[in-house]
Parts: structure tokens; C-alpha cells; sequence
């Protein structure tokens, strides 16, 4: 049921919102007001489209670029919803881009049910009012809008009431399950086929497993048997490690023994030569006693020696210091006489002492009356040139006022009042000072002149003052250099010199007398000591050949004590030794006797005679065990390393037989999984194969039912309403062929049950009622309608038909919201709700 | 009372597990859907080969979910081989 709706942009109305009555509604308005709009509008809503209309920008107010419907309708269920749409209308092609929300209405508020905004599609939106409301679009054209002018078309039947029906989508299915049967059922042909490789391949997996098992076995005994031979191997690289041991051990000895031998012959050699020493010098007591007495002598002609040399040294260190003595006096005397030369040219050159000092005294008195005289002339050339500067000042002061008075000797003024003086005294005052001007250059130029006199004499005595200074200086110079030869010539005069000299001369020679006899001295006491240092030496080469050979002797005995220890040590280990192996050898050897006995037997027998005790030790013994040791391991090693070789190169031969069985059976395991795989597979499909036939058997079955019900369950509803319908009650039955729709009519008042065509045999009229009447039973058979829109049903009706039918139509639809568009008897008609469309004003 | 009859209510009458007469009802509403739009239709009004094979497509989500993930692993399975 519809609640209400509007439109916006839609054909005529621009924002049209309407209301319904949940019974019937009509809907009247004059020709071209937008009524049947309404209808399209509802179409439109529902399904994104209108029957009639190829584009959406047909449905849009001219001029508009967007047009939207909204409805808010009841569904099956009495819940409300809202649904609106809109379309964009783009570019100038007008192309259309449509949205849609359907929501449902709650008491607090709205939720989404669909919406293109979320990426629902038209197809989920068209299911959902369908599961809402029953109405498909189908349903919609068939059942629901009743077309202005169509209503009667009906009666010709329709193919489309087929799908309507369902009948078609029924037969459809049919068809598509008989396709699929039919794919699969010449699939499921294989599986025969398919279970024969299968058999094929879980044989040859089992073959192939029990060769694997085969397989395995000789691989275990073959590991086993290299494992004996690398044991073997192990043992013989033991007994091998041992007999390089004992070879170590036997050089060791060997080495020892031969140094014990070259000992003993060294000790011979020495004790030999020992007593021929002896022979030779005597016993080495006595050689002890001589040299200590060569000792005693040659330290006391030492020490002779160096007293002689003491002497020699003091007599040489007195002569060097008289000599020295002798050098100091002959200088002084030398320089007393320089001195003396010196003061002799001095006093030629300078004059005696005393007549230097005598010109002293006098040349610095005048010198100090010079200075006075100066000091004098200075004093009086000071006051001269005072006296200049004031007779210059007074001439200057003169001549300016001789000047200003002889400007204004014609007009002659007071200089300080300005009052006219008389000209005559003017003259006389210029006089006055042109005499005293006069008088006063004269007194200058005396002043100059004795100034100058003045200035001459007071260099000239300058100059005087400065030689006698020199001269004093220079004399007072001459008299110091007189009176220092004069202290220096005191201070070395007065010794005697020469007495001095001869004594040390004396005192030279007794000296040198003394040095020559000490040396004759010192020459044989030399000699002596030559001999008895000769004498010491053999002796000491003696003696030193007695210790040496007692020192040999010595360590020849300790060496051969140590190595004859060395050598027991070496004797008990090397029987340790072989008693530690041989003891290892047989426990190893024992472990694995089970195995191969043949190979132990030989090594124990040879390993055996390891067993050694002191009392049967011999080099010769060892040596024979070592070399019987070292060919049992050459023999043996060469046999067990072909063998494992070979025995190796078979294992390896018979892993790789074993993984390429292995891989067989993986493949072949793939091969079983893809076969078993495919036959369930098959099975499952000709399960499915069975299920789809017992489809299509349904689908035939219910397009039968479907066909054969409606025929007859139409026929008894379009008599039924046609009856409370139309005004006459003229048709005694209604047939409605189930190939085509069409229907026929059995008329009453004939004597007969012959049928007629309803297009053909009735007016247009009656046409109308039965159209009506087989679309509402239409209606009812697909789906209940939940409103019905009728558009202009009276248009070709008499007035009593009209009537009858605008007062019944209601009652006919009972379930159903009715709104019914009309322009005729609208007074008559008793509506829930009259709606009136006008035209509107389009601006 | 009125006449219309459901797709349900005939199929009761067939011999259908609940599953399957819930699934073949579903497929009759979607094929009469698609039958609704005469965009699927060709002028003979047939169904068009797309629309015929949405159908195709939904029987085999109904009832062949199982089925097809054996025909992959059988598929991959045979390359191997």
C-alpha cells in the first residue's frame, strides 16, 4: 500500500506531494492536468523506468537536469518503507545516471535496506521489493497499472502471461538442468576407464614396494659389511700408530745406547792422557808450590818497579816546576823593562811630571777667567738688546702717530672727542715727533752696533774658553798615564831576580842526574820481571792442562751416569709400551673377532708377542715384533681397502636402484591420489547428474501445474468479478485457452455451450468490463496485488455500466489499495479520498 | 480466498529435501527476475546467453561448491603428472 509520494521534476510536476487512502483513492483532474503522470511516476520509483518511455530525460520538467520520485509505501508485513530515486541528467546528450535508497521506516528513526550508494545493483533493490511488497515488474504491467485504453487487449490472450506464470523460467530451468545432466552424464562414460588405471596403478605401486623392501635389505647388509671393513681399517691404523710408537721409541734407544759407547771411549782417551801429563811435569803438588814462589818473586820486583817509578815521577814533576818558576821570572824582568822604556818616550813626549802640573795650575786659571769675562759680556749683551726692543717699541709707537697726524694735518680732530685742533699746533707737535723720532734711530743703531762688538768678543773668548779646556784635559791625561807607568814600574822592581834563576837552573840539573840514574834502575828491574812473568805462565799452562783433563774426566763419568739412566727409563717404558698395546690391541681386535675371525686371528697372532718382560727384552726382539706388525698392516690394509671399495661402489649402485623406486612409487602415489580423486569426482557428478534429471522432471511437472491451474483458476474469477462488474449478467461460463491466454465466452440465453472469442463477439463495453475483470483476476493469480493503479476504466461505457462498475470496482479489489484515475461522474463516485490534479504554473 | 498459488507450494508437493526445494525456489525467482527485464530477453523472448548463464552460474554455487574445488585439485594434480 502506497502512504504517499512526491515528485520533483517529473513530466509535468515540478514538487507535487500526495497522500493516499489506504482503501480507494481517486485521482481526477481535467484532460493534461499530470494525472496518469502519477502512475508513470509510481513505475518509475519502483523500477528505474517506464514502459513507453526509451529514455529517461522523457520523464524530466523541461528544462531540468535531475528528476526524482519518492514513495512511502506499507509492505506484505505492514512495516513502512521509503523509497527514493533520482536520475542526473549529463551532458547534452541528456544521458542519464540514476541512484536509489530504499529505507525502512522505524519509530526512532530510518535504516538502510538498499542503496546504490553502497554498491547495491537495480537487481537487488527489484528482489527486495519483491520479497517487501510481491510486486515484480512483470506483475506490475500485468496485474497492477491498468493502461488507459489497453484494458481490453487482454482478451486476445498473451505469450507474455507465460512469464508471468513462472511457466517460462520453469521450462528454462528444465532446459538448463537437462544441459547439465547431459555435460556431466558424458563425463561419468569415463569412470570405468579411470578405475582401470587406478587398478593399474595400486599393482605396480605394490610391485614396486616389495622391491623397495628388497632393496633395502641388501643396502642394510652391505652398510654392515663396510662397517666391519672401516672397523678393520680403524684396528690397522692403530696397530699401525703403535708400530711407529715402538719405531720412535726402539731410535731413541738406539741413539742412547750408541752415545753410552762414544762416552767410555772418550774417557779412555783422556785417562791416557792424563798419566802421560803426569810423566812429564811430575805431580801437580809440586807444580803448585813453584808457581806460588814465581808468584811471591814477580809481585816483589813488581813493587820495586813501581817505586823506582815513583822517583823518576817526582824528580820529573820538580823540574817542571822550577822550569815554570824560571819562565815567571825571566817575563818580570822583561816587563820592568818595558815599563821603564815606556815612561823614558813618555817624559820626551809630554815633558817632566812636574812641569806638566806647574802648566796645569796656570793654563786653569786663566781657563776660569775667560769663564768669568764671558759670564760678564753675557750679562751686558742682555741689556743691550732690552734697551734695542724698547727704543724699537717707542720708534714704532712714533711713527704711528706721526702718520695718523699727518693724515689729518689739513682737518685736524681730537682723536678721543672728535673736536677740531688747531692745524698749527698740529704742525708743531709733528715736528716735535719727527726730532724725536730722529734722536731715537740714532740711538739704535748705537745700540746695534755695540751689540754686535759685543757679540764677536763673546765668541772669540768662547772660543778660548773651549781650547783651554782641552788643554787642561789633555794635561791632566798626560800626568795619569806618567803617574800609572810610574806604580806599575814600582810594583815590579825591587826583587832579585837573577840569584833566583840561577838556583832554580842548579836545582834542574840535579833533577835530570837523578831521572837517568833511576832509570838504568828501573831498565833491569824490568827485565827481571820479564823472566819471572814468563817463568808463572808455563806453569800456569801446566797446571791449567792438569784441570782441564780432570775436568773431562769428570763430566765424561756424569754423562755416561745419566745416560745409562736414560736408558733403563727407555728400556721399562718401551716394555710398558708394548704391553699397553698389546693389551689394546687384542681387546679391540676381540670385539670384533665374531665378525671376521680370520682377520683377527692373524692380527692377535702377531700382536701377541708385544707381551715383553725385562728378562726377555732384547733390541733384536723389538725390532722383529715392529717389522712382523708393519707387513700384517701393508697385507691387510691392501685387502680391506679394495674390498670396502668394491663394497662401496655396490652400495652406492643399489641406494641409487633404491631412489629411483622411490620416486617411482611417488609418482605413482600422485598418479592413485589424481585417480581416486577423478573417480570421486565422477561419482559426485553422477550423483549430481541424477539430482538435476529429478530437476528438470520438477520443473516440467510444476510448468504443467502452473499452466493447467491458472487456465482454470482465471476462468472462475474473470465470471465471478465480471458478474459483480457488469450491470448485465449475460455469460453462462468463461473459458480461457491455457496455450495463448485468450478468451472466450459462452453467452446465456442460448441453447447452446458453444464459445465465442471475447474480442470478437462483444462490444466495446463489455470488452472493457471482462478486460478489467480478467486483469484484477490476473492480479489475484500472481500475487495479491498490494494497490492497483486504473487509469480511465469507463472511457467507452453507457452511463449505466459506468456506474455500476465505479460503485463495484472497490468492492472487487477488496485486499487491495485502489487508485483510480478518472475525469468522469467523479460526485457519484464514493472514494475514501478524492485527490484533484491541476495544471501547474510553470515558470 | 484467493487463487494465486507459490512456487513453494507446488514444490512441496514434489519430493525435495528442505535444502533443495529451498534452493530450486530461489532459482525460480531469480530466473523469473531475470525473465522480468526485457533486457534480458531477445526478441523471440528467450533468455539472452549472459542471463542464462547467471543461472548457470547460481545452480552452480547451489550445488556444485564441493564439485569444483575436486575438479581444480584434479586439474593441478594432472599437470603434475
Amino acid at each position: 500500500m502506497i502512504e504517499s509520494m512526491r515528485l520533483v521534476n517529473f513530466r509535468k510536476h515540478q514538487d507535487l506531494r500526495l497522500e493516499f487512502d489506504e482503501n480507494f483513492n481517486l485521482i481526477h483532474g481535467r484532460n493534461n492536468a499530470g494525472k496518469t503522470t502519477i502512475f508513470y511516476a509510481i513505475e518509475y520509483c519502483l523500477f528505474g523506468g517506464v514502459q513507453g518511455f526509451k529514455k529517461i530525460s522523457q520523464l524530466a520538467l523541461f528544462g531540468n537536469k535531475a528528476i526524482g520520485v519518492e514513495l512511502i509505501f506499507k509492505s506484505k508485513a505492514g512495516e513502512r518503507f521509503k523509497l527514493q530515486r533520482m536520475h542526473k541528467l549529463i551532458g547534452k546528450s541528456l544521458s542519464a545516471k540514476g541512484f536509489f535508497t530504499l529505507k525502512h521506516i522505524l519509530d526512532d528513526g530510518e535504516s538502510y535496506v538498499s542503496s546504490s550508494d553502497f554498491g547495491d545493483h537495480e537487481e537487488d533493490l527489484s528482489l527486495k521489493i519483491n520479497e517487501l511488497s510481491g510486486i515484480s515488474k512483470r506483475f506490475f504491467e500485468t496485474g497492477i497499472h491498468f493502461h488507459q485504453g489497453t484494458i481490453s487487449e487482454i482478451l486476445s490472450g498473451s505469450k507474455k502471461l507465460d512469464i508471468v506464470f513462472g511457466i517460462t523460467a520453469a521450462t528454462t530451468l528444465a532446459d538448463i538442468f537437462k544441459s547439465k545432466a547431459l555435460e556431466y552424464e558424458k563425463e561419468i562414460v569415463n569412470i570405468d576407464k579411470v578405475k582401470i588405471q587406478l587398478d593399474q596403478s595400486l599393482k605396480e605401486k605394490a610391485d614396486h614396494t616389495e622391491k623397495a623392501k628388497d632393496q633395502a635389505k641388501r643396502i642394510e647388509d652391505l652398510q654392515n659389511n663396510i662397517n666391519v671393513k672401516e672397523e678393520q681399517i680403524q684396528s690397522l691404523q692403530v696397530m699401525k700408530k703403535t708400530s711407529e710408537d715402538i719405531s720412535h721409541a726402539v731410535e731413541g734407544y738406539e741413539t742412547s745406547k750408541k752415545k753410552i759407547d762414544e762416552i767410555k771411549v772418550k774417557d779412555e782417551l783422556f785417562t791416557k792422557e792424563l798419566k802421560e801429563l803426569k810423566e812429564k811435569y811430575g805431580n801437580k803438588t809440586k807444580l803448585d808450590d813453584e808457581l806460588k814462589l814465581s808468584q811471591k818473586n814477580l809481585e816483589s820486583a813488581k813493587k820495586e818497579l813501581k817505586d823506582v817509578e815513583t822517583k823518576i815521577e817526582t824528580s820529573q814533576t820538580s823540574i817542571r816546576t822550577s822550569e815554570k818558576e824560571q819562565v815567571e821570572i825571566e817575563n818580570k824582568i822583561k816587563n820592568i823593562e818595558e815599563v821603564t822604556e815606556e815612561l823614558k818616550g813618555l817624559t820626551e813626549e809630554l815633558g817632566e811630571k812636574q812641569e806638566l802640573k806647574s802648566q796645569l795650575s796656570s793654563d786653569s786659571s786663566k781657563g776660569k777667567e775667560i769663564s768669568k769675562k764671558i759670564t760678564q759680556l753675557e750679562h751686558e749683551l742682555d741689556q743691550l738688546q732690552g734697551m734695542l726692543r724698547d727704543s724699537e717699541r717707542k720708534k714704532g709707537d712714533i711713527d704711528g702717530m706721526l702718520n695718523r697726524r699727518t693724515k689729518t694735518k689739513d682737518k685736524p680732530k681730537c682723536e678721543y672727542c672728535g673736536a677740531p685742533i688747531d692745524p698749527s699746533k698740529i704742525q708743531e707737535e709733528i715736528k716735535k715727533l719727527q726730532d724725536s723720532l730722529k734722536a731715537l734711530e740714532k740711538k739704535i743703531l748705537g745700540s746695534e752696533k755695540k751689540s754686535n762688538t759685543t757679540k764677536e768678543e763673546l765668541t772669540e773668548l768662547r772660543n778660548n774658553e773651549k781650547q783651554m779646556s782641552e788643554m787642561i784635559h789633555s794635561l791632566e791625561t798626560s800626568i795619569q798615564q806618567i803617574e800609572s807607568l810610574e806604580e806599575k814600574r814600582e810594583k815590579v822592581s825591587g826583587a832579585d831576580f837573577e840569584k833566583n834563576l840561577a838556583k832554580i837552573t842548579q836545582n834542574i840539573k840535579q833533577q835530570e842526574k837523578s831521572i837517568e840514574e833511576h832509570k838504568k834502575q828501573l831498565d833491569t828491574t824490568r827485565s827481571r820481571e820479564g823472566e819471572l812473568s814468563k817463568e808463572l805462565n808455563m806453569l800456569e799452562t801446566q797446571l791449567t792442562q792438569f784441570d782441564d783433563l780432570e775436568q773431562k774426566i769428570n763430566d765424561t763419568k756424569k754423562e755416561s751416569e745419566t745416560y745409562e739412566k736414560d736408558l733403563q727409563k727407555m728400556i721399562d717404558d718401551l716394555i710398558s709400551l708394548c704391553n699397553g698395546m698389546q693389551q689394546n690391541l687384542t681387546g679391540k681386535i676381540e670385539e670384533i673377532k665374531d665378525k671376521d675371525s680370520e682377520f683377527a686371528d692373524a692380527v692377535l697372532q702377531v700382536v701377541g708377542k708385544l707381551k715383553i718382560t725385562k728378562n726377555n727384552f732384547s733390541h733384536e726382539l723389538i725390532t722383529k715384533i715392529r717389522d712382523e706388525l708393519k707387513d700384517l698392516i701393508l697385507t691387510k690394509n691392501s685387502e680391506i681397502t679394495t674390498t670396502l671399495s668394491m663394497l662401496k661402489t655396490q652400495l652406492q649402485e643399489y641406494k641409487g636402484f633404491a631412489k629411483d623406486v622411490q620416486a617411482q612409487i611417488m609418482k605413482l602415489d600422485k598418479s592413485i591420489a589424481h585417480f581416486e580423486k577423478e573417480i570421486n569426482l565422477l561419482k559426485s557428478k553422477e550423483a549430481l547428474t541424477k539430482k538435476y534429471r529429478s530437476f528438470q522432471e520438477t520443473f516440467n511437472e510444476v510448468q504443467n501445474v502452473i499452466r493447467q491451474n491458472a487456465s482454470k483458476a482465471l476462468e472462475k474469477k474473470v465470471l465471478n468479478l465480471h458478474q459483480q462488474l457488469s450491470a448485465d449478467d449475460e455469460f453462462k461460463q468463461v473459458i480461457i485457452d491455457s496455450d495463448n491466454y485468450s478468451l472466450s465466452v459462452v453467452p446465456k440465453g442460448l441453447d447452446t455451450d458453444d464459445f465465442y472469442p471475447a474480442a470478437v463477439y462483444q462490444g466495446g463495453g463489455h470488452k472493457l468490463i471482462l478486460g478489467l475483470s480478467y486483469k484484477l483476476a490476473l492480479g489475484e493469480l500472481i500475487g495479491f496485488p498490494p494497490f492497483l493503479l486504473v487509469d480511465e476504466p469507463t472511457e467507452f461505457m453507457d452511463s449505466n455500466n459506468r456506474v455500476n462498475l465505479l460503485s463495484n470496482i472497490k468492492i472487487i479489489a477488496d485486499n487491495s489499495q485502489l487508485i483510480l484515475i478518472t475525469h468522469q461522474d467523479v460526485d457519484k463516485i464514493q472514494a475514501n479520498k478524492k485527490i484533484e490534479i491541476k495544471k501547474e504554473v510553470i515558470v | 480466498m484467493g487463487i494465486k498459488f507459490e512456487i513453494t507450494e507446488i514444490l512441496s508437493k514434489f519430493d525435495l529435501n528442505d535444502r533443495d526445494k529451498k534452493n530450486l525456489s530461489q532459482l525460480f525467482e531469480f530466473t523469473k527476475y531475470l525473465y522480468d527485464n526485457e533486457e534480458n530477453l531477445t526478441k523471440t523472448m528467450n533468455l539472452v546467453k549472459k542471463a542464462r548463464d547467471q543461472i548457470i552460474e547460481r545452480i552452480q554455487e547451489m550445488f556444485e561448491g564441493d564439485l569444483l574445488e575436486g575438479e581444480d585439485l584434479s586439474n593441478q594434480e594432472g599437470d603434475n603428472l
